[in-house]
C-alpha cells in the first residue's frame, strides 16, 4: 500500500515537472521581436548588424582581391562560381 | 483599467510641463467622459498621417464629454518635441518614455488608439491608422458619446 502511494506521488511529481518543462518551452517563444514602442531603439545605428558600412566595404574588397574570397553576407551571382 | 498610474510627464497646449517628472496619468479624473488615448511615436509614418485627424477630432468634439490624450512613446523626448513643433500640434501630450502606459494597454502596433467609454472601460482599440477607416473611428466616438 505504501509503495503504491509513493509510486503515485512520484508519478504526480513527474507529471508536474513534465508540465513545467512543456510550459517553459512553449512560453520561450511567446514574445518574439521588440515591443511596438521599442522600434526606435532597434533602428539605432548601434543596433545595426553593420555599424560601419565603409569599413565593411573595404574589408570585403580586400577579401575579394587578396584572399580570393567574397560573399557570405548576401546572395549574389547565379551559382556558376565565377564571382 | 480606468486608473493608470505610471511615470509620465504631461504637457497641454503644446507647452511641455517640466515641473512634474513623475506626474501620473490618472484616467479616473476623466470618469464620465469618453477618452481617446492615441499612442504615437516620432519615427512612425502613419502617426504623422494621423495627427491632422486627431486635431480634427479634438476641435470637432470640443465642448462635449470628450478627452483626447496623445501618448508619446519615444525613448528620446527631444525627437517627440521636434515632431510636435513640425506638426504644429496643440494636442495634450503624455510622455511615456518607458512604455509603461503602452504596456498597460497592451499596445501591439504604432499608432494605436484606445477608446474608453464614459464608464471607464476600454470599448474600442484601433490598431494602426488607416485613412479610409476614419469614418469608423468617428462612429465609435459618437456612439460612446451618445450612449446613455
Amino acid at each position: 500500500m505504501q509503495n503504491d502511494g509513493r509510486r503515485r506521488a512520484r508519478a504526480r511529481a513527474g507529471l508536474g515537472i513534465a508540465l513545467l518543462c512543456v510550459g517553459g518551452i512553449l512560453s520561450a517563444c511567446a514574445s518574439v521581436g521588440p515591443a511596438a514602442w521599442d522600434h526606435d531603439l532597434m533602428a539605432r545605428k548601434s543596433m545595426q548588424l553593420n555599424t560601419h558600412p565603409d569599413l565593411m566595404a573595404a574589408l570585403e574588397h580586400s577579401y575579394f582581391s587578396k584572399e580570393g574570397a567574397s560573399g557570405g553576407r548576401s546572395f549574389v551571382g547565379g551559382g556558376c562560381g565565377c564571382n | 483599467m480606468a486608473l493608470v498610474t505610471v511615470i509620465a510627464m504631461v504637457s497641454v497646449g503644446g507647452h511641455v510641463a517640466h515641473a512634474a517628472p513623475s506626474a501620473a496619468l490618472d484616467l479616473s479624473q476623466y470618469h464620465g467622459k469618453v477618452v481617446y488615448l492615441d499612442f504615437w511615436a516620432s519615427w512612425c509614418a502613419p502617426c504623422k498621417l494621423s495627427f491632422p485627424f486627431l486635431e480634427k477630432l479634438q476641435s470637432y468634439y470640443a465642448g462635449r464629454n470628450f478627452v483626447l490624450l496623445a501618448v508619446n512613446v519615444d525613448h528620446d523626448r527631444t525627437k517627440a518635441d521636434a515632431f510636435l513643433r513640425e506638426a504644429g500640434s496643440n494636442l495634450p501630450i503624455v510622455y511615456d518614455t518607458t512604455g509603461g502606459i503602452a504596456r498597460t494597454f497592451n499596445v501591439k502596433a504604432m499608432p494605436t488608439s484606445v477608446v474608453i467609454g464614459a464608464d471607464g472601460r476600454v470599448r474600442y482599440v484601433h490598431s494602426g491608422f488607416f485613412p479610409d477607416q476614419m469614418p469608423l473611428y468617428e462612429a465609435h466616438i459618437s456612439e460612446l458619446l451618445n450612449a446613455k
